[in-house]
């Protein structure tokens, strides 16, 4: 099909923990989680796939974990060692093609319509990634191939873990049709609900809807759900990306009230940024808060400080101190997000950090 | 004007007076320093103002004729303080006219002719009139500055933080010095000797009765000048934008920094779920050491603490240069924990201190740490650990 690009999602799986597994004998075939412990009020990085089966995932607060897995065990992350092996893969996914955009240490888009080896399937190319992977840091990921970022994306997710897994451009539209609403990529637990509502609970549900519908419903996003419906993405493998902030944000599906459920939100979302911020290894040096009002009316309110932003504790305490003193607490607030701006590279955050006083 | 002085006495007079003499002055006259001779009380006095800091000293000589001039404050001292011991010989009066700007130094070995600028130029130190005043003995002052002063900014563009707080209640008298990085607040309870008289009711109930932040270069020369002459106590008069103090043969003025200085009291911990106590001399000891590795790199020592062996192992990790590590025995209450500090913020927490124990309490490796002089209440240190990512 001439014009048809060949995209490949790879995903690792279930990364941290796997490392953590391969580098310590006495982890494997047990349920890890890797992260904060309970009593830091920390969050599970990643869980393996032996703590997946108790409902540990990334995200869930740690003291939630040890709940649902009483025999879990917590091991502190090690960055510098995922950055290590993410720059190992980085560089087999070098030798198939230079459009590679990474989405996070354990994540990437690969383009390989024009590939270095010359190779004519995309399958064959992922096959031989998933096998270099694994032959050069014992590790497994999952590859998802198709025409497009979207679709690649959905097929990585599959056939997890050691997956592979192929949507034809002949399958994509029937594939997209049967697709739960909550599994596009971009849908969350919010705007899913209100799909439901307004009757969308499957791709086909969605196809059904005009652009102008959706747009008036959605806003921007409307078009990109539109395109997709139908299978459709253009969005680019960008190999220079560059990240300008990571945040993170939330609208609930009731409105909060009081200033302790605000505070609630606030905390859980400090611990989402700062888990992405991780993830990309990152920090930074503005924080934004975002409020929206129930009457739709939106604020937000920014901080920049000397110091890097980047765990959780700061981040909140910040968070707070901007909720508290810049927003009108008497109105009902639906929606609260994060966004740390200001971004330092990688290599910065590595170094030690002299910590401030909360000075005002 | 003339006068005869003993070399020494003129010497230690220019240099308490010279730090307050402008390196860039705004006007001409501020390079140089105001000498006053009073022929009925038999006294010199000497003032330089850089607009912000203002010093003024006085000493005894024989004073011939009174009157007064200004001279180039570096070239006067420079000169005077290489000249010979014995005594030296001011005067203007030789020549021609009256309001010679031409004066005379004669010595033992031989004469300099400075020329000098009129004093009719040289700006009025600041007075405060209608301010408050306290009533301090010397000896708690320099206390008080020598065990905060080190904290307060050095960094011009944090404005209030390159002070230090000063906060005087019917009780003693307090003082507080902050950088961003760490905090020194020293009480020096004094009930009987400090006293401190509002002359007017602008301030009720237990509210301070002083409550100012001065310009810790201004405290500095303070301390320096206080040292020599400590017997007295200081009278400090202050309004809304000026200090003064005043003791003995000498006075200091200051503007004061404006804006509100943080509300350090709510940043220090109540709760602590870790405590060690240490010999003072043993950890200083061991942190001098490891400063010395540390120091090639990025100032980091590395507290790890020990509670089943009741030690703690101060540690340096200098990437390309070396390591180091020392154990030293602790009392130790709290799960273990390691936690990393610029060892130069230990190092200068410890010196100001002068018991033969501390006490450092903390919560976790990320939170406010203290450390406590052990058996007097007198100080607490808050410093804040460095995030060492693993």
């Amino acid at each position: 099909m001439i014009g048809s690009r060949k995209i490949i999602h790879i995903d690792m799986d279930a990364f941290y923990a796997s490392v953590e597994q391969r580098d310590n004998p006495a982890y494997r075939g047990k349920p890890i989680a890797v992260g904060g412990r309970p009593e830091q009020r920390g969050a599970v990085a990643a869980a393996s796939y032996e703590a997946r089966q108790y409902g540990v995932r990334s995200a869930v607060p740690s003291r939630v974990a040890i709940q649902r897995c009483p025999h879990l065990i917590f091991v502190q992350p090690r960055f510098e060692v995922y950055r290590t092996i993410s720059l190992q893969i980085r560089e087999i996914f070098d030798r198939y093609t230079d459009l590679v955009e990474p989405l996070s240490l354990d994540e990437a888009y690969l383009d390989v319509t024009e590939n270095k080896p010359g190779i004519a399937s995309a399958m064959a190319i992922a096959r031989e990634i998933k096998q270099a992977i694994l032959a050069e840091t014992q590790l497994t990921a999952s590859a998802g191939v198709s025409i497009n970022k979207f679709l690649a994306k959905i097929a990585s997710d599959l056939d997890k873990p050691n997956g592979l897994y192929l949507i034809t451009p002949e399958q994509a539209e029937a594939f997209v049709a049967t697709l739960p609403i909550e599994k596009f990529y971009g849908i969350g637990a919010v705007t899913a609900a209100k799909m439901k509502a307004l009757g969308i609970h499957t791709g086909l549900d969605l196809k059904q809807w005009s652009e102008a519908d959706l747009a008036q419903q959605f806003g921007k996003v409307g078009r990109f759900y539109y395109n997709v419906a139908r299978g459709q993405d253009d969005r680019l493998v960008n190999p220079n990306r560059v990240r300008k902030s990571i945040g993170a944000e939330c609208s609930f599906t009731e409105d909060l009230q009081t200033l302790a459920a605000m505070l609630s939100e606030l905390e859980k979302l400090a611990q989402e940024v700062c888990d992405r911020l991780q993830r990309h290894q990152r920090s930074g040096h503005t924080l934004t808060l975002k409020v929206k009002y129930n009457d739709y009316q939106q604020i937000t309110r920014s901080r920049t400080l000397n110091d890097e932003l980047g765990d959780a504790e700061r981040v909140y305490a910040i968070a707070q101190d901007l909720l508290v003193h810049q927003v009108d607490r008497h109105k009902p607030v639906r929606l609260l997000g994060i966004t740390i701006s200001n971004l330092r590279e990688a290599t910065a955050i590595m170094q030690p950090h002299q910590l401030s006083l909360n000075l005002r | 004007m003339k006068l005869v002085c003993a070399q020494n006495i003129l010497t230690t007079n220019l240099s308490f007076v010279s730090r307050a003499v402008s390196s860039r002055p705004s006007h001409p006259v501020l390079a140089n320093v105001l000498l006053v001779a009073d022929e009925a009380t038999q006294r010199v006095s000497l003032s330089a103002f850089d607009l912000s800091l203002g010093i003024q000293t006085s000493f005894p000589a024989e004073v011939e004729s009174g009157g007064k001039l200004t001279l180039p404050a570096k070239l006067l001292s420079d000169i005077v303080s290489r000249l010979p011991d014995g005594d030296l010989t001011l005067d203007n009066e030789e020549g021609e006219a009256e309001n010679n700007l031409v004066t005379t130094l004669t010595c033992r070995s031989g004469r300099y002719q400075v020329r000098g600028m009129g004093a009719e130029e040289f700006p009025e130190l600041p007075i405060v009139e209608d301010g408050d005043v306290a009533h301090l003995p010397a000896d708690a002052l320099i206390e008080g500055l020598r065990s905060s002063l080190f904290s307060a900014s050095a960094d011009e563009t944090k404005q209030v933080l390159t002070g230090v707080h000063l906060t005087l209640r019917e009780d003693g008298l307090e003082f507080a010095a902050t950088d961003g990085h760490r905090l020194a607040v020293v009480q020096t309870v004094n009930p009987e000797n400090t006293e401190a008289k509002p002359k007017k009711a602008t301030k009720t109930g237990s509210e301070p009765t002083l409550d100012v932040t001065i310009p810790a270069k201004a405290l500095r020369e303070l301390e320096r000048m206080l040292d020599a002459k400590a017997e007295n106590a200081v009278a400090l008069h202050f309004d809304r934008g000026q200090v003064v103090f005043e003791w003995a043969d000498q006075r200091l003025t200051s503007r004061l920094l404006e804006g509100q200085y943080p509300n350090y009291g709510q940043l220090i911990p109540k709760q602590f779920s870790r405590q060690l106590t240490v010999e003072r001399r043993v950890i200083l000891a061991a942190l001098e050491r490891i400063a010395v590795l540390a120091d090639q790199k990025n100032n980091i020592v590395k507290l790890s603490m020990d509670s089943g062996k009741q030690e703690v192992t101060l540690s340096v990790d200098a990437q390309d240069v070396g390591s180091g590590k020392e154990t030293i025995p602790a009392q130790i209450t709290g799960e273990d924990l390691d936690v990393a500090f610029n060892v130069r913020y230990l190092m200068e927490g410890l010196k100001a201190f002068t018991t033969s124990e501390v006490q450092l309490q903390l919560n976790t490796a990320t939170s406010p740490a203290i450390v406590t002089p052990l058996g007097s209440l007198k100080m607490t240190y808050l410093v804040m650990p460095v995030q060492i990512r693993s």
